[in-house]
């Protein structure tokens, strides 16, 4: 099976996003595999390890919900979620190597975009760094 | 759908972009729209002998033979529903233009891919046309 690697954050364009790809995916017979990518925190590990590991486990929780939530909103394909953590772009392009992705789809802007922004440093980097096709949606 | 929109230029990135679009307006049952774009010719003042009208004139029916020999490429049914289209100027703003005028849903670009520089895979007609345009993109590779 072929899988439509969506990134998603929580705003709007990349739920967008993952709806249009879930209508691809359906008339070809494909899936959607949403992709969430967390920031890892700059605490230095040495004396912070255990609130580093407690963060990462509530970060867990708290991305695991919210792709449950995208993938219950998405209709006519089949939905995997992927949760992976480090820099956005390329953590995300990595899990586009998988040998299964078909290609990959962002929104054109984040969560934490400029009005005035036509492509978010996300998307940009995405387009730059993955090596399978990417669809920018808008 | 509405049209799906590919620039052409006969590289081989291209080539990928032009099958990218084609399953996509076969499955979408889409009208397909080829646009190959002539960019403006620089060259240096003291070349002479070449009549650059002429060359521009060339350019233009090399463009149009190979913009005929992809849509010959077609399931005759998206070939039905293809139509192609040559302009002049830059190479990512025409091909917006034409976008803009055809009223296309999806743009599909090729990109150099060549990572000269490390990782940095995208072309400058794919990361100027991803960066502009207001309908999604699917840079193909």
């Amino acid at each position: 099976m072929r899988w439509i690697l969506v990134g998603v954050d929580e705003s709007e364009p990349a739920a967008q996003a993952a709806r249009f790809a879930a209508g691809l995916a359906a008339g070809a017979g494909a899936g959607v595999r949403l992709a969430y990518v967390s920031v890892p925190n700059l605490l230095p590990e040495r004396p912070y390890a255990k609130l580093v590991k407690e963060m990462a486990e509530q970060e867990a929780r708290s991305v695991q919900g919210f792709l449950a939530k995208v993938a219950a909103g998405l209709q006519g394909c089949p939905v995997q979620t992927r949760h992976a953590s480090g820099p956005p772009a390329e953590t995300f392009a990595d899990l586009a190597e998988e040998g299964d992705v078909w290609f990959a789809a962002v929104g054109s802007r984040g969560r934490n975009a400029v009005s005035r922004v036509l492509l978010g440093s996300f998307a940009d980097r995405v387009v730059h760094v993955c090596r399978k096709p990417v669809l920018v949606v808008r | 759908m509405g049209p799906v929109l590919v620039g052409c230029d006969g590289s081989a990135p291209s080539g990928r972009a032009f099958d990218w679009a084609a399953r996509a307006a076969d499955r979408f049952e889409a009208p397909l729209h080829l646009v190959y774009v002539v960019a403006p010719v620089v060259m240096p003042m003291e070349l002479t002998g070449y009549a650059l009208g002429q060359m521009v004139q060339e350019h233009q029916a090399w463009a149009e033979t190979l913009l005929g020999t992809l849509r010959e490429k077609l399931p005759p049914h998206v070939a039905a529903r293809c139509t192609t289209e040559v302009r002049h100027g830059s190479p990512a703003d025409q091909l917006l233009a034409a976008a803009h005028d055809k009223g296309a849903e999806l743009v599909v670009v090729g990109t150099t891919g060549r990572g000269a520089a490390g990782r940095l895979l995208l072309g400058s007609v794919a990361d100027r046309v991803v960066h502009l345009a207001p309908i999604p993109v699917l840079v193909a590779r």
